[in-house]
């Protein structure tokens, strides 16, 4: 039956209900009518920009096959169905991107056990490994586990991953965080919630540095 | 030209054939146990090619009662698609995993599971008979 809808996130809400009371063809018309927009507006983020573009389709991909598969684990009190998939397709490229990324290290590793050493490339060497002890020393196999051991808040756990890929769009992150309003108010509120975060991180960090970090 | 956009919808119906709960996956079975091109299995479902993609990503129904059938005419209504060449692609499938999961032959009696795999087929054919046909299309 055709249903008049005014947007993604009412089209999603629909079909969300539709595909739990055990419509099959729901999760089709989530594919058709949803994954499109989501690739397009995910596609916009820095961390999409960065990557192949096999991956991030791969990204939104598994997170439409996630969401199907377990349906029970989108709550439309929290967010709605085009915000959750990005959401997930977004932890989703990440781990992807992770996955390549230590391919990569291990291949470079490879080359520095054969290449001649100087200076410059023991001091990054040095600089690299203390980065990698004080990020091993967070509990998580992970980036993604480890920043969620930090801070419980689903939000606030992907405000995190965004600032740590370098994201400057406000748009971005006002969308993460549902604002709205006037554009100086949003910046503002964005940027609010930004130095929370920071702070904590940086609190997180200082108490690693002492030993005592999650007291 | 395809777009990155509309390529997502085709990669996710290619990913369902991967995953029991799609319909695409028993096509997959389904076309490899007849040794089908894509082509030749939408034709015989009596639908376009690019039919297929809505049709695999759509849930895969299970079981033998009345929600088997009613879930069997929606997807057929949704894809314009035969619904009871649909159940007969259901039920090879299911036939196809129910071999694959016994022990390789020798190792057990193979009879009772032919006799399954006629059994299903059979069933499939009789629980869309008299009205399924003419509803899904």
């Amino acid at each position: 039956m055709a249903v008049a809808v005014h947007s993604d996130e009412e089209l999603g809400q629909r079909l969300h209900e539709r595909l739990v009371a055990g419509d099959p063809t729901a999760q089709a018309r989530v594919a058709e009518e949803i994954l499109p927009g989501i690739l397009e507006t995910f596609g916009r983020y820095r961390i999409a920009r960065r990557s192949d573009e096999q991956l991030v389709t791969d990204a939104v991909v598994d997170a439409f096959v996630d969401y199907v598969e377990r349906p029970a684990a989108f709550d439309p009190a929290k967010l709605n169905l085009p915000a959750f998939l990005r959401l997930a397709a977004h932890r989703n490229l990440l781990n992807l991107r992770e996955k390549h990324a230590t391919q990569r290290k291990y291949e470079k590793a490879v080359e520095l056990a054969h290449a001649d050493r100087n200076d410059i490339w023991e001091e990054e060497l040095i600089e690299r490994d203390e980065r990698d002890t004080l990020l091993a020393r967070i509990p998580g196999d992970t980036l993604a586990e480890k920043v969620a051991s930090i801070l419980p808040e689903l939000t606030d756990q992907n405000l995190c991953m965004l600032m740590l890929e370098g994201e400057r769009e406000t748009s971005v992150f006002a969308e993460l965080l549902g604002l709205s309003g006037a554009p100086e108010d949003v910046r503002r509120e964005v940027k609010r919630h930004k130095d929370r975060i920071a702070k904590v991180l940086g609190r997180y960090r200082k108490n690693l540095h002492h030993g005592d970090a999650g007291k | 030209m395809a777009t990155p956009e509309s390529n997502v919808t085709e990669r996710a119906a290619q990913r369902a054939k991967g995953h029991p709960s799609f319909v695409g996956y028993a096509l997959s079975l389904y076309q490899q146990s007849r040794g089908q091109s894509e082509a030749e299995l939408a034709g015989w479902l009596g639908c376009p090619i690019d039919t297929m993609s809505r049709l695999s990503l759509c849930r895969r129904p299970v079981g033998t009662d009345a929600a088997f059938r009613f879930d069997v005419e929606a997807i057929a209504r949704f894809a314009g698609i035969d619904a009871e060449r649909l159940v007969q692609v259901l039920r090879t499938a299911e036939g196809i995993e129910a071999f694959r999961s016994v022990p390789a032959a020798g190792d057990a009696d193979s009879r009772p599971l032919r006799f399954a795999a006629r059994q299903a087929g059979k069933a499939g054919s009789d629980e869309v008979a008299g009205g399924g046909k003419g509803e899904g299309s």
